[in-house]
C-alpha cells in the first residue's frame, strides 16, 4: 500500500504536465521535449516567489501564469515560424529550447539545490501509511487539475473547439472557428499545466536545473502510455509510470528509476503504439 | 437578395493556376451545378471561393463585399459556407458537438441546432454518436448540418453524394433542393452524378480544363446533344 501511495504521489506530479504535453501534441503534432525544462522553470518561479516571502500557494499561482506565458512566448518565437515542418525537426528544436532554458536557469539561479520554505514536521501516519501533508496537497491539487481540464474539454465551448481544432484545423477554420485564438488558448492551458506540475515537483523533489531531464522522460512516457491525444489516458499513463518507477526503486535499484520511462516507451511502441486510450492520429 | 459574384477569377495552389478566368453568379434560392470531367478544376474553384485555395486573379464578392483577401474563417462569418467532399466532420466529437462547434461565436446555438434538425430530421437519430463512427450517408448529412449552423446565405457543396448508395444520392440532392426552397440559400454544387444534379438545378456551368466552357439553364444544358461529351471531357 505504501508503494501504491508513493506511486500515486509520483503520478500526481506527472499527470498535469502529461495532459499539457498531449494537448500540444494533438494541436500541432510534435513532441515538445522542452516539457521538463518548462516544468523546472515553473518550480523555480514558484520557489522565487516563496523566497520573496509569498506563501507557496501564491508561488504556485505565479508559476501557473508564468508557465502559460512562457510556453506562449516560446511558441511565438520558436515554433510558430516552423509550423508545417516535420515532427522530427520540431523535436530537435524543442531539445535545443530545453537546453537553452536549462542554461538560462543555471545562469540566473546557479546550480545549487533549492527547496520551498516548508516547516519541518514529522510525517503523518494513517493505516500504516507514512506521508507528509505536502504529499496530500500534491495528490489533491493534481486530481482537481486533471478533473478540471477533463471537464473543460468535455463540457465547455472552448473545450469542444480545442478538440475540433486538434481533430481537423482546416475544417475548423472553414466552419468559422478562430483557429489561431483557439490554438493560443490550448498553448496557454498546456503552459499553465507545466507550471503547475513544476510547482508540485518542487514540493516533492529538490529544485535544481538538472530536474529537466528527470521530469521530461517520465512525462513523455506517461503521455505515450496513455495514448497521445487522450488527456484521460495521459493521467492514467502517469499512474502507470509512477507505479513502474516505485516498483523499480523497491525491487531493483533506485538509480534505475530514470530508465523506467525509456523502457515503458519502448514496450508501448512494440505492443500497442497508439497507447492505452489513444487512437491512430494523422500527420498534419 | 444575396449574390455571390465571380468575375474573371483564376485560382490554384502554390504558383500554378488550375482555374482560369471564370465568371459566374450564384443568387439566393437557386442551385447552380458545376459539372465537368475529372481534373477540370471544379473542386479547386469551390475551394478558392471558400478561401482554401488561392485566388490569383479576378474578383470575388458577396453582396458587394470583396472576399479575396479574407481567410476561410472570415468568409464563413460573411455567409459563405463550404462543405468539403471528405474529412468534413470532426471525427472525435459527437454529432451534437459537431453542430454546436460549427456555430462558434453565436449565442443562440440551441435554437440553431433545433432549426437544423428541423431541416434535416434524420440527424436526430444519431446526435450522440461520435462522428467518426457514422455511415457514409449519416456523415454527409452531419456535415451538411454543420454548414447550416452558421445560417449561410451561400452554400458551396463539393460532391455531397461521393461514396453514397444510389438511393441516398437522390435523397441528399432532394434535401439540398428543399433547402433552397425553404431557407432561400443559394447553392453552388459540384456533383459527379451530373444528370441527377442537373435535374434539381436551376442553372449549370460546365468547366473543362479549368475554363468555363458552357453556362445556362440546367434543363437546356442537360438536353444538349454534346452534353455527355462535354461532361466526360471529349470536347475537341
Amino acid at each position: 500500500m505504501q508503494l501504491l501511495l508513493n506511486a500515486i504521489a509520483s503520478a500526481a506530479i506527472l499527470a498535469p504536465a502529461a495532459i499539457g504535453f498531449t494537448l500540444i501534441f494533438t494541436l500541432f503534432r510534435y513532441t515538445n521535449f522542452a516539457v521538463g525544462a518548462l516544468m523546472t522553470t515553473g518550480a523555480f518561479a514558484a520557489w522565487g516567489m516563496n523566497e520573496l516571502g509569498l506563501p507557496i500557494w501564491m508561488g504556485g499561482v505565479f508559476a501557473v501564469v508564468f508557465g502559460a506565458g512562457l510556453l506562449l512566448a516560446s511558441d511565438r518565437i520558436v515554433f510558430e515560424p516552423l509550423r508545417g515542418r516535420s515532427g522530427g525537426t520540431l523535436l530537435l528544436v524543442s531539445i535545443a529550447l530545453s537546453v537553452i532554458i536549462d542554461n538560462v536557469i543555471r545562469f540566473a539561479f546557479g546550480t545549487q539545490i533549492r527547496a520551498f520554505d516548508l516547516p519541518l514536521r514529522p510525517p503523518l501516519t494513517f493505516a500504516g501509511l507514512r506521508f507528509t501533508p505536502e504529499t496530500l496537497w500534491v495528490i489533491g491539487i493534481s486530481i482537481l487539475a486533471t478533473l478540471a481540464v477533463g471537464a473543460l474539454l468535455a463540457f465547455t465551448r472552448l473545450g469542444r473547439a480545442l478538440r475540433a481544432v486538434a481533430d481537423n484545423a482546416s475544417l475548423a477554420s472553414i466552419r468559422g472557428l478562430p483557429v489561431p485564438r483557439i490554438e493560443a488558448a490550448g498553448i496557454l492551458l498546456a503552459g499553465a499545466l507545466f507550471g503547475l506540475s513544476g510547482t508540485l515537483a518542487g514540493l516533492d523533489l529538490a529544485i535544481e536545473p538538472n530536474l529537466s531531464l528527470a521530469l521530461a522522460i517520465p512525462v513523455i512516457a506517461a503521455a505515450i502510455v496513455g495514448g497521445l491525444g487522450s488527456p484521460l489516458g495521459a493521467a492514467l499513463g502517469a499512474v502507470i509510470i509512477g507505479l513502474a518507477e516505485e516498483l523499480t526503486v523497491a525491487f531493483i535499484s533506485a538509480p534505475y528509476k530514470g530508465a523506467v520511462g525509456f523502457v515503458v516507451i519502448a514496450l508501448v511502441l512494440l505492443i500497442r503504439p497508439q497507447g492505452l486510450l489513444g487512437r491512430p492520429v494523422e500527420r498534419k | 437578395m444575396t449574390q455571390l459574384i465571380l468575375e474573371h477569377l483564376s485560382a490554384g495552389y502554390g504558383g500554378a493556376d488550375i482555374v482560369h478566368d471564370v465568371s459566374l453568379q450564384v443568387g439566393s434560392g437557386e442551385i447552380v451545378t458545376l459539372v465537368g470531367p475529372n481534373g477540370a478544376g471544379k473542386s479547386t474553384l469551390l475551394k478558392s471561393l471558400a478561401g482554401v485555395a488561392r485566388v490569383t486573379a479576378g474578383s470575388l464578392s458577396i453582396d458587394g463585399t470583396d472576399l479575396v483577401a479574407l481567410s476561410p474563417f472570415e468568409r464563413a462569418t460573411r455567409g459563405v459556407a463550404f462543405m468539403p467532399q471528405d474529412r468534413n466532420v470532426f471525427r472525435t466529437l459527437t454529432v451534437t458537438e459537431n453542430l454546436e462547434t460549427s456555430a462558434w461565436g453565436h449565442d443562440d446555438i440551441a435554437a440553431r441546432k433545433d432549426e437544423v434538425i428541423g431541416l434535416l430530421p434524420t440527424l436526430a437519430n444519431y446526435l450522440n454518436k461520435a462522428a467518426g463512427g457514422l455511415s457514409g450517408g449519416q456523415r454527409q448529412m452531419a456535415a451538411l448540418g454543420m454548414t447550416l449552423m452558421s445560417r449561410p446565405s451561400i452554400l458551396l457543396v463539393d460532391e455531397p453524394t461521393a461514396g453514397l448508395s444510389p438511393n441516398l444520392v437522390g435523397e441528399m440532392l432532394d434535401v439540398l433542393q428543399q433547402l433552397t426552397r425553404d431557407s432561400g440559400i443559394g447553392i453552388l454544387i459540384v456533383e459527379q452524378n451530373a444528370r441527377a444534379a442537373l435535374a434539381r438545378a436551376d442553372r449549370a456551368v460546365v468547366l473543362v480544363d479549368g475554363r468555363l466552357r458552357r453556362a445556362g439553364p440546367a434543363a437546356e444544358l442537360a438536353a444538349e446533344p454534346d452534353f455527355g461529351a462535354l461532361f466526360f471531357g471529349d470536347h475537341a
